[in-house]
């Protein structure tokens, strides 16, 4: 063996260990700065080429109607569930915004977008997608994503024109849901040890002890300022119940309101612009 | 042709197969070839082994950096290079039969395949075969139709 091919080896070596120890802080912590360095700077260079890409697709169908009635409901959802559980909207308690010298929020208005891309599905399917808009239209890390039918996920990296969506079912995504009848529960992707599951379909595990049954509806309960879910958006439906496993609440297998794979239009929900305050908001 | 534009050709080929592969997938295709491992496993073939490598870890690379990327990140630079690896050692002088071909991509898109089936359960993650089966089906095929034209292209023979 000559000196110069064993250099390359050598070469090759320091690059695979170098990818060994990338891998091994992404998975530790997907927030570490080296990878999301890289991501984003993948995001910059190749963004824009996955965006003309995508513009030789033929135009999606027209989606806005659905998203503007979308954006309606989580209006009304919202303001309801908050009335339900007592719990106060420091963005549109007008009283509270006066204290704290900001005007408040009128709620959220609903930024559309177009999935450019879907990442290498892992062992369960798509974890992340792209879209293509970015921080140039407002978007910003831990905002909703929905479509027209339900949850998609939340914005998790965001670049100049583009940003990454974690998807409903990704590993690291747990979402906090509640039924019609009120039970609190978390929704996520499924695990062995919840049995048999079909592709796509998730699970609800209740946190309290109560009756659950198949066409249950769930609904976001919604996070802390709204980041990163607004209240009231639907989750999905039960499809079954699992059997009794010596857990406190139910569990349930939960059919996502979104269909991940067949996403085209989505809307990201940002904060509406400051408003002046109203005597009518503030009773 | 030099040799290092043609592993040139071979990388952009690589990145425009990885461009469209994630453009595809957000157009609702499941189980869409792994179109960028395609250059990967022909220069193996034609080549050997330290050059299929090099050139999975690299395209690998270029694949976990498209958007929205790899999950985790790193994982697809190993995984192409170890199916750069096995079809370097699958490497013959001379004409390869397409029957060879076939075998040898089957072997090697099975690795990614297998791979982040083998990351999935580790972590306790109920696992998708149907999913995998076709995407390893649908690599296979489309291998069959562009890997010879891509041999040809790296030993500077007529592609068809």
């Amino acid at each position: 063996m000559t000196h110069h091919p064993r250099r390359r080896r050598y070469a090759l070596l320091a690059g695979a260990l170098i990818t060994l120890l990338l891998m091994g802080l992404d998975l530790a912590d997907p927030d570490s700065t080296v990878p999301s360095t890289l991501r984003s700077a993948g995001a910059a260079v190749t963004g824009p080429l996955l965006t003309a890409v995508a513009d030789t697709f033929p135009e999606p169908p027209d989606h806005g109607a659905d998203l503007a009635a979308t954006g309606a409901r989580l209006a009304l959802t919202e303001s309801e569930v908050r009335r339900l559980t007592g719990i106060v909207d420091l963005n549109t308690s007008a009283t509270l915004a006066a204290a704290t010298d900001s005007a408040p929020h009128a709620a959220h208005r609903v930024v559309t977008a177009r999935v450019v891309g879907l990442g290498t599905p892992t062992a369960t399917g798509p974890q992340r997608l792209t879209i293509d808009i970015g921080a140039r239209d407002g978007i910003s890390e831990d905002q909703t994503v929905l479509n027209h039918e339900g949850l998609v996920g939340r914005t998790v990296l965001v670049g100049a024109t583009t940003a990454d969506v974690l998807v409903l079912g990704a590993q690291d995504l747990i979402v906090g849901a509640r039924t019609d009848s009120g039970l609190l529960g978390t929704v996520g992707a499924p695990t062995p040890a919840d049995g048999a599951r079909d592709p796509g379909q998730l699970t609800f595990s209740a946190i309290a002890i109560a009756h659950l049954e198949p066409g249950d509806v769930l609904t976001t309960v919604g996070s802390p300022d709204n980041s990163p879910f607004v209240a009231g958006i639907p989750v999905g439906t039960v499809v079954s119940v699992d059997p009794g496993t010596g857990r406190v609440g139910p569990a349930a297998a939960v059919r996502p309101a979104a269909d991940i794979a067949r996403l085209d239009v989505v809307g990201v929900v940002v904060p509406a612009p400051a408003e002046p305050v109203s005597a009518e908001a503030d009773r | 042709m030099t040799n290092t534009l043609r592993i040139a050709a071979l990388l952009a080929l690589s990145l425009a197969g990885a461009v469209l592969v994630v453009a595809l997938r957000a157009r609702g295709w499941s189980a869409v070839p792994e179109l960028a491992l395609l250059p990967v496993i022909a220069l193996g073939l034609s080549r050997g082994w330290p050059a299929g490598t090099a050139l999975g870890l690299a395209t690998g690379w270029l694949v976990d950096l498209v958007p929205p990327g790899g999950d985790p990140l790193g994982l697809t630079p190993i995984l192409y290079a170890l199916a750069g690896s096995l079809a370097g050692r699958a490497s013959r002088v001379g004409p390869v039969p397409v029957r060879w071909v076939a075998l040898v991509v089957l072997g090697s898109s099975a690795v990614p395949i297998a791979g982040r089936l083998l990351l999935g359960a580790t972590q306790g993650q109920q696992l998708d075969l149907a999913t995998a089966a076709l995407t390893l089906a649908s690599t296979t095929v489309a291998g069959i139709v562009l890997v010879p034209p891509l041999l040809a292209l790296d030993r500077g023979e007529p592609a068809w």
